[in-house]
Parts: C-alpha cells; sequence; structure tokens
C-alpha cells in the first residue's frame, strides 16, 4: 500500500455525477418510477493511484464505473479527464465521435468472467479486436502485440488461437485485463474484477493488478464490496449508498476510523483479525434504501442504529471533515466508531 | 458416451511452439459434438439430406416422367417379389403385371395380379430419357423394369401416372418452398428483431404488437386469405413464388421474437460493453458480436419452422387455394382426396403424399429438438 | 389485480386495432376492386356503361384514399355492419351469425379437451421418466405433431369406410339429416362433433403434453421437493401438492398459442369433414374473391381468440397468486 504523493496530479475529477434510469413515459402513458442509481457524485483521482469504491451490491458503484468510461451515457455531471497533452476534457458530456481519442485512455475490467469475453471469437480476436479498431496495429503487428499481452498477464503466446471456453475463471481474467492493456490505457475502471473468482487465485489477479499498475503507471478505480480486497490494494476509498458517497478519506484512516455509521457497519461484517477480539458487532438491519423511493431526511437512517431527529428530516451534505476527508452525516466527529484493524494481513 | 471420445478423433490443427499440441476446439465442434449424441437427429438430418438429394436428381430418382401416362388407371402399388408362385426364390426381385376389370356395378377399374406376367427390376435400368438439371441428356434411371413392362411402386393415377415419380417431382415443390420460405423468414425475422431489440422504445413496442397480432390470427385462415390474392392467371412459376411469400409473411415471427430475445440478452454482456468502451461501432458491435452468438438460436428456430411451412404449403394446395396442377407438390396431390371416393377406394393416391409429408416434418422436428439442445454449447 | 386488467385490456385493444389493419389488407389485396367483383357477379348480358362504374365506386366510396376507406369500414364493423357477401347475396352478419356458434361449439370443447387429456398425460410422463409408457408417448407425440389436422380427418374417413362401413363427415348422418329435432339426433350431433374434437385435438395434446412433462420435470429437480420427500410426504400427494401446482399454471398459459393453431384445425377439419362451421365459408369465400366475407371471419376469428386468451390470462392472475404484475 503505496501512499499517495502530494505532487500528483489529478487526472479524473466526477462533479456531481448522476445516472437515472426510467422516469420516461411509456407507451401506455404510465410515467414509470426514476431510479436515481447514481445521484450526485463527486470525487476526484489522481494519477497512479488505486481508488476504491465500495458499497452493497445495488448502491450504484458498478453504475458510476460504467458511466466514467462511458459504457452508459451519464444523466448529468462532468467526468474531467485530464489528457497526457494537457488540458481538460469532460467525458460525460462529449458525442461518441469526440469521444474517440480518450476511449483508448480509460478501459474496463470486469466482474463475470464467463460474460464478458465473447464466446466466438479466439483470444487473438478478443484482445485484437481494439488495436484494429483504434488502428493501433494491424496483420502480423497484432498478432505480437497480442502475443506479448498475453505473456503479460501469465498467460502462453501460443492460447490465442483458442477460444475463452477452453480457460478457467482465473485465466478469463486474465485474457480480460489483458484486452484492457492492448489500448495502453492511463485509467482502468476495475469492476469487481475477483468477487467471482476463488479465493486462491483472487490474490494471483490483485498482485498482477499491482504489478501492471507498477509497471506501466496505471490508475484504477478499482469497484469493490470486499472490504478485504480494498485495504489491501487501495490509496483511497469512497463508500457509497445508494448513490451517494457517504464518507471518502485515505485507506488506512477509513478503516481505522470510520466515520459514518455505515462504514462502521459494513465493517463490522468483515470478520475480525483475533476471532478472541471482544467487538460488537453492529449488522445492518434491513435492505438497502430502494433508489427509486428514498427515504426522506438521510437516505441511510431507516437502518441507522444512531439516528436522531435531524436525520429523519434533514438531508446531510457531503462535508470535509479534516482535509482529504469528506462524509455525509450529521453527528459525524461525536459518534465514536468502531474500524477494524490489520485487516489485510488476516485476510490475505 | 460419445462426448468424451470425441476429442480425440477432431484433433484442430495444433498451434505448436514449445513442443506442446493444443487441440484447438471451436464452439462449433462443440455444437456438433452434442448434436451428434442425438442419434434420431442424426439419422433424421441424414434422411433430409437424402430427401433433398432426391429432388435434384429427381429424373434419375423417378422410373417415369411425372406427365407420362400409362394404360393402368388407378391402379395400385405393385409389390416386390423374391419368391414365385411356386415358392422359387429369384435373386432379382419382379414385380407382377395387372389384370384390369371393370366393376359391373361403379364401372371403376379392378385390379388383379396377373400370374403370366413378371417384370424384373433392376436398377440403373435404361428408361425414358430424361434432362438431368434441366440440361444434360440422360436415360439410366434409378430403378425400373426393362421396356415393354411396368412398375408403379405407389401406384397410378386417373391419368395412370407413376405415383411414385410424381412424388419425388412433388418434393420439389414441397421441400424447396420449407426453405426459401424460412429464408425469407429468416431475414425478415432478423432485420425485424434486431430493430426491435437494439432500438427499443417505441419501435419495440410496435413490432411486438404487430407481432402479437399476427400470433393471434389463426393461421390457416389468414393464410387462405392472404392466398386469394394470388391470381389464378398468373403462370405456375409466379404463383409458387406468390405462395411461398404468403407463407413467409407469417412465419418470421418466432424468428423476429427469437432475435430480439438474444439481441436483448447479449446487449447486455459484458463482452458488448467491452466493445463500446474500446470505440467499436454499432455495425461492428452487431456484426461481430451480436449476429454470430444467436445465429445459431435462429437457426434452432427456422429448423423448427419449416415443418409448419411445409404443412401450410400442403394445406393451401390441399384445399385448392395454394399451388394448382399441373404444378405437382405434395398439396397438390392431395388436393384429389378432397373427393370421398378417392379416399375410400385408392387409397394410394393419399397414403403416398401422405408418408412424405409426415416423415419430412417429423425428421424436421428431430433435427430441430437436437439442434436445440446443441445451440448452446457451453450449458451444463 | 385491477390494474393489471385495464393494462392488459389497453394492450388488447392496440392488437385489435393491428389484427383490424391486416383484415383491411385482406380486403384490399386480390387485384381489382369491390366493384368489380360486384360486376362479376351480376347475371350476364347487363351492359354497365362507365358512368354507372363511377357511381358506383363513388357509393361506396371506392375513390376515397385508402385512410379513408378503412376508417370507414372499421367503423361500420364495430356498428355490426360488415357489408355483403356477393357470393351469398346476404349480410356477412347474418352468414356469421349462422356459421359461427357451430366453430365455437366445437373450439370451445376442444380446448378443454386438450388441456384435460394433455395435462395428466404429461404429468405422469414426467414421474415415470425414461419409463416404457412415457418412451411410447412422447413418441406418439411426436407422431402426432408431426400429422396435419386434415389429413388425420382424411384418415379418419378412410378407416370409417374401411372398417364401419359408414360414411363419416357432417353435422348429421344421412338418416337423421332432414329429420326433426330429437334426442336421437342431438346424440348424433354430439357424436360427429366428438370425432371433430377429437381430430382437431390431437397435435394441440400432443404439443400441450411435451410442454407439461418438461415443465414438470424441470419443477422435480428443484430442492423443495428433495425437501418434501425427506420429509416423508407419499410419493404422489407430494408431486399432486407442489410441484404439479407450480408447473401448471405457464403450461395453461400457452393458452395465446393454442387457441389460435385450435380455430385453425377446426376450419380445416371441418372443411374436410364437411361441418357448417365457418371454415367451409371461408374457403368458399377465400375461392370466389368474396373478400368482405373472408375479411370479415378472419378478424372475427381473431378477435375470438384475443378475447380467449385476455379471459384466461385473467384468470390465471386471479388463480396463481406468484403472478404479480
Amino acid at each position: 500500500m503505496s501512499s499517495i504523493s502530494v505532487q500528483a496530479e489529478p487526472i479524473l475529477s466526477v462533479r456531481d455525477l448522476k445516472k437515472h434510469f426510467g422516469g420516461k413515459k411509456t407507451w401506455s402513458g404510465a410515467v414509470s418510477k426514476t431510479i436515481r442509481a447514481v445521484d450526485g457524485v463527486t470525487f476526484t483521482i489522481y494519477e497512479g493511484e488505486t481508488f476504491g469504491l465500495v458499497g452493497e451490491s445495488g448502491c450504484g458503484k458498478t453504475t458510476l464505473g460504467r458511466c466514467i468510461a462511458r459504457a452508459l451515457d451519464p444523466t448529468g455531471g462532468e467526468v474531467v479527464y485530464a489528457p497526457k497533452e494537457g488540458g481538460a476534457v469532460d467525458l460525460a458530456s462529449l458525442k461518441p465521435r469526440d469521444l474517440r481519442p480518450y476511449r483508448q485512455d480509460v478501459q474496463m475490467i470486469f466482474q463475470d468472467p464467463i460474460s464478458s469475453l465473447n464466446p466466438r471469437m479466439t483470444l487473438l480476436d478478443i484482445i485484437g479486436e481494439p488495436m484494429v479498431v483504434n488502428g493501433l496495429a494491424r496483420g502480423e503487428e497484432v498478432k505480437h502485440r497480442v502475443g506479448d499481452l498475453l505473456e503479460r498477464v501469465g498467460l502462453r503466446a501460443e492460447y490465442m488461437v483458442r477460444y475463452p471456453h477452453a480457460f478457467s475463471g482465473g485465466q478469463r481474467q486474465r485474457i480480460g485485463i489483458a484486452r484492457a492493456l492492448a489500448l495502453n490505457p492511463r485509467v482502468i475502471v476495475c469492476d469487481e474484477p475477483v468477487s467471482a473468482l476463488d479465493v486462491s487465485v483472487q490474490a494471483q489477479i490483485l498482485n498482477l493488478l499491482q504489478d501492471l499498475q507498477a509497471e506501466k503507471n496505471l490508475t484504477y478505480l478499482f469497484i469493490a464490496h470486499d472490504l478485504g480486497v480494498v485495504e489491501y490494494l487501495c490509496d483511497r476509498v469512497a463508500v457509497m449508498y445508494v448513490g451517494q458517497v457517504v464518507e471518502l478519506a485515505e485507506t488506512s484512516d477509513l478503516f481505522a476510523r470510520p466515520l459514518h455509521p455505515y462504514t462502521e457497519a459494513l465493517m463490522s461484517a468483515v470478520p475480525p483479525a483475533n476471532p478472541r477480539a471482544a467487538r460488537a458487532p453492529r449488522l445492518l438491519e434491513g435492505d438497502l434504501a430502494n433508489a427509486a423511493n428514498l427515504p426522506p431526511g438521510c437516505h441511510f437512517h431507516p437502518r441507522c442504529g444512531y439516528c436522531v431527529e435531524r436525520c429523519r428530516t434533514e438531508e446531510p451534505e457531503l462535508r470535509e471533515y479534516s482535509p482529504g476527508r469528506f462524509v455525509r452525516c450529521h453527528r459525524a466527529g461525536e459518534l465514536k466508531l468502531d474500524g477494524v484493524a490489520e485487516l489485510a494481513e488476516a485476510d490475505l | 458416451m460419445t462426448v468424451e471420445a470425441a476429442p480425440t478423433t477432431a484433433t484442430a490443427p495444433s498451434a505448436v511452439a514449445d513442443g506442446v499440441t493444443a487441440r484447438i476446439i471451436s464452439p462449433r465442434r462443440l455444437m456438433w459434438w452434442k448434436f451428434r449424441k442425438h442419434k434420431l437427429a442424426v439419422a433424421s438430418a441424414i434422411f433430409l439430406i437424402l430427401a433433398y438429394l432426391a429432388t435434384i436428381f429427381a429424373g434419375f430418382v423417378a422410373p417415369y416422367d411425372p406427365a407420362t401416362r400409362s394404360r393402368n388407371l388407378y391402379a395400385p402399388p405393385q409389390g416386390i417379389h423374391f419368391f414365385d408362385e411356386i415358392g422359387q426364390f429369384h435373386l432379382q426381385p419382379f414385380v407382377y403385371g395387372w389384370k384390369m376389370t371393370r366393376d359391373l356395378e361403379t364401372l371403376s377399374p379392378v385390379y388383379t395380379v396377373n400370374p403370366e406376367e413378371k417384370f424384373p427390376v433392376g436398377l440403373f435400368v435404361r428408361g425414358e430419357p430424361y434432362k438431368l438439371f434441366g440440361v444434360i441428356d440422360a436415360d439410366v434411371r434409378l430403378f425400373g423394369v426393362a421396356e415393354g413392362g411396368y412398375f408403379h411402386l405407389a401406384g397410378t393415377d386417373h391419368f395412370g401416372r407413376d405415383m411414385f415419380t410424381r412424388l419425388v417431382y412433388g418434393a420439389q415443390i414441397s421441400l424447396s418452398v420449407g426453405i426459401i420460405s424460412v429464408l425469407v423468414s429468416l431475414v425478415l425475422g432478423l432485420v425485424i428483431g434486431g430493430i426491435s431489440g437494439l432500438y427499443g422504445g417505441w419501435i419495440d413496442n410496435f413490432i411486438q404488437r404487430v407481432i402479437e397480432a399476427i400470433i393471434a390470427i389463426p393461421t390457416i385462415p389468414l393464410w387462405l386469405g392472404l392466398a386469394a390474392a394470388v391470381p389464378r392467371d398468373w403462370p405456375p412459376l409466379y404463383q409458387y413464388f406468390a405462395i411461398l411469400v404468403v407463407l413467409s409473411l407469417i412465419s418470421w415471427t418466432s424468428t423476429a421474437r427469437v432475435a430480439r430475445g438474444r439481441f436483448l440478452a447479449l446487449r447486455e454482456q459484458d463482452f458488448v460493453t467491452a466493445a463500446r468502451v474500446y470505440g467499436a461501432s454499432r455495425t461492428r458491435i452487431i456484426a461481430k458480436h451480436l449476429v454470430p452468438n444467436l445465429m445459431s438460436y435462429v437457426i434452432v428456430t427456422l429448423t423448427l419452422a419449416i415443418p409448419g411451412i411445409i404443412i401450410g404449403e400442403t394445406a393451401l394446395s390441399f384445399l385448392g387455394v395454394g399451388l394448382k396442377a399441373p404444378t405437382v407438390s405434395w398439396g397438390v396431390l392431395l388436393q384429389e382426396s378432397q373427393k370421398v371416393q378417392i379416399i375410400q377406394f385408392y387409397p394410394w393416391l393419399w397414403i403416398g403424399p401422405a408418408v412424405c409429408v409426415v416423415s419430412v416434418v417429423l425428421a424436421f422436428n428431430f433435427v430441430g429438438d437436437g439442434a436445440r439442445d446443441a445451440a448452446d454449447p457451453f450449458s451444463r | 389485480m385491477m390494474n393489471y386488467a385495464i393494462r392488459r385490456s389497453g394492450q388488447m385493444l392496440v392488437t385489435v386495432f393491428v389484427i383490424s389493419v391486416i383484415a383491411f389488407v385482406v380486403i384490399q389485396l386480390p387485384p381489382g376492386d369491390f366493384v368489380n367483383s360486384y360486376l362479376a357477379t351480376l347475371s350476364g348480358g347487363n351492359i354497365v356503361t362507365q358512368d354507372a362504374i363511377v357511381a358506383l365506386r363513388a357509393q361506396f366510396g371506392l375513390d376515397e384514399n385508402l385512410v379513408v376507406q378503412y376508417w370507414r369500414w372499421l367503423t361500420n364493423l364495430l356498428q355490426g355492419n360488415m357489408g355483403i357477401s356477393f357470393q351469398y347475396q346476404r349480410t356477412v352478419l347474418d352468414l356469421l351469425a349462422e356459421r359461427l356458434p357451430l366453430t365455437l361449439a366445437i373450439t370451445i370443447p376442444t380446448a378443454i379437451f386438450v388441456y384435460m387429456v394433455a395435462i395428466p398425460i404429461g404429468i405422469y410422463s414426467a414421474v415415470r421418466q425414461y419409463s416404457l409408457v412415457d418412451y411410447l408417448l412422447s413418441f406418439a407425440g411426436f407422431i402426432f405433431l408431426a400429422v396435419p389436422n386434415f389429413l388425420i380427418a382424411i384418415i379418419a374417413i378412410y378407416i370409417g369406410y374401411r372398417y364401419f362401413g359408414g360414411g363419416v363427415g357432417g353435422l348429421f348422418s344421412p338418416e337423421y339429416e332432414l329429420a326433426p329435432w330429437s334426442i336421437g339426433k342431438v346424440l348424433n350431433m354430439m357424436q360427429n362433433m366428438s370425432l371433430a374434437i377429437l381430430i382437431i385435438g390431437t397435435s394441440g395434446v400432443a404439443a400441450t403434453m411435451r410442454v407439461m412433462r418438461g415443465m414438470l420435470l424441470d419443477e422435480l429437480s428443484q430442492a423443495y421437493v428433495e425437501t418434501a420427500r425427506a420429509k416423508g410426504l407419499g410419493e404422489w400427494r407430494l408431486i399432486m401438492k407442489y410441484p404439479v401446482r407450480v408447473a401448471v399454471s405457464p403450461v395453461l398459459s400457452t393458452i395465446g398459442f393454442v387457441l389460435p393453431a385450435l380455430i385453425s384445425g377446426t376450419e380445416i377439419t371441418a372443411t374436410v369433414l364437411n361441418i357448417p362451421t365457418t371454415g367451409p365459408l371461408l374457403l368458399n369465400a377465400v375461392r370466389s374473391q368474396d373478400m368482405f366475407l373472408a375479411a370479415s371471419i378472419i378478424f372475427v376469428l381473431s378477435i375470438l381468440t384475443v378475447i380467449g386468451t385476455f379471459i384466461s390470462d385473467l384468470l390465471l392472475v386471479w388463480a396463481d397468486p406468484r403472478i404479480k404484475l
């Protein structure tokens, strides 16, 4: 875990990003409910860092990742990207044609090793297509590059004539990584890249990602629901709850002393390093709030153990609690919340 | 059972780099292995291939010309014999000639076996000249009897024409209608279903309602209504294509439904998202990622749609609103059987075409069933 | 439930509209128009002047554009005015009123017959999977799926003549044909109709049986069945109590496909068996290009299937609480 240097430049600045689904009039005249999957998210990712995004499934973290990579078109807000040549472009508002030059710079790795690879294509086609589409290579050159990439991710170059069904989950994830690397991107959105894998394979893939980051100076947006993985890999972490960031901090700070009750609850779900250490579990009760029908006030209040009257009526803002630490809670600081210590060693 | 043994029998071109031989198994090969497990489907496929070959080489397979008339009107099928009337075995099989008398009440011909007349049946016999594929002069027929004799394997009709011959020529029409109609449905279904699945929104809604409406309309009445529009004075070829279009106009719906469903499912797959993220164009995504992955499902739907179309043509022609004589199709042959007397007294006139229709439909159903299982080679 | 019914009827209206457009296309498709056909039915020798033809066209609104014509046709249709059959020189409504009841009297019992027979057979086949009976039933199912209705009708006629020495077909046997109504005549009619039902129902039974078998097999492999078995519930009781109830509702919902197929079957089988349903009427109309009659029959039959499907869908939602919409 490398602490981020102060001089690092912002590479991606997400400003008030929104993605709403539905809300359209259907042919029968009924208006479907708007689902606010991502509802005003703001944060900045610095070059070379690994930025974690955690939350329960359904909290909008995958949607957010896809909006940043423009696999989805955001409803509103900005994704300001700083290209190598300098300047700044808003990826969120670019038209598909204008977006093309920046597509290469932001790539994705997917969760599902089955559906992320086209079963009717050979590895050569799967990894080679991005190069061909973007005019980076053609003919024999594609083969060379694909072979190099396969070897770089720990597979054999001659596998390129095979089809994905011949590979295991971990191998397929390596193929997915090779495809993402094919365009020499600067930012990779990793959408839970290890959560579908066996624990033993998880570590190999995480190590590969770390090695690649060091080698190619990559920036990762790492989406996960496994806090152990996040603590091991990430420099800073944002915690999401129903489409909003509720807490953002450096990993060590967050784990040592969470400021938001939701963060605390997430952490208490992780088995402690020392099973004998006394710790009162704060289990989450109830379900994730419905993004189509949000509760008034703080969206988390129906499940919060520290809820007071103000939480029921007034929606909290995301505020800077201390330099680099953001939290969306009325009672941040006045609560004494439990963190976890030395979780990474226990888990990995 | 065979699938474990299969990889050794089918070794693909191997990529040899460091002495390691790798077998490359394409999804297509996996499908073939899975299909091969269904013995009935494989047997049916072979049967269908033979049937289609017979339509291509119709002149060779049929012993006569479909228009040739013999003296024997309404003659029943002749049985093939190896033993003669005194029980002696003949290596070369033979058929007996007919002795015709008339029923004095109904005046219809009555045929009895004439033990005096024996016509040995041979393979590759010289018979009436014909043109193979319509161009090559030939006179060798697959089977037949020497000149002077006659052999009607499936009997004769009211003009004394050989029914077996007419069944073979009828297959040309009936089987090709199935295939060509289904190709038209393929194009219609893929395009319309694709548009529906890709664009969504009101276009999708509209197309779905149209499909629902077409499905709700009873097929045969609608076919009848559309077939009524085919002018009766058109030449046979035009009528053939008109009926083809009528049949396809309804059968595209199942293809469209499958295509739409697969498009919707595939669109959400991560490999499509990946392609969008690395900047592949819409056309490229459709052509390289979506279509190859849905074709197997579409082909299965089509295989299962062919029987419906063959039955449709047969039903329309049977009712007298489809193809008409002099065109020969199984339905046209069955048209005769609208008369109760024919059903009753000359059953070979309808049993022949009926057996042909049922066996082909059955075979397509078996092939379709096997193919459905093979379409998703990665399941289980 | 109410919401679903309203939304579903909205969809139904759209479907009916599309069907009406298709029916109108059927009217418009044959070359020539109303007036040509009308003139063709007039007795020969009449000399019709060009002016008279133009006047006729104007009278029937044929000089208007297609949209106007369609609208006029539809509004008339909704008021029960379906036009006149040239061939019969009667109103289409009259003819339909005469023939339609018999079509329904055959189709509805056939639908009931199909489900009553197919579901038990399907259950048996699934529970005794890979048994001899299952193989035989599956094989018979394949065969009956492959034999079109009208062929079965022909075979029935042949068997009737050959082995029972009597004619098959018609609504009544010859001895009752002209006789006044009596119990004997009603029984005779029902006997003839049940033959038709049997013939039309076979392919439906074959198809539905296969669906039922497949659905139940899927259900039987679920873990809860194993649990119930472990609890010591009797095998048949267990199967009837849970998996069958789950498997039956998707089977019943196939009615949207079964109903049109049955009506198709009724029409063609009735033609072969010479039963005076709308089938022979439609065939005659089509042969003589009596398109108003033909299109009205197609339209009404389709509407009936749509309504039938709608009613069964509602019943299904009402009966099966798991279908939430």
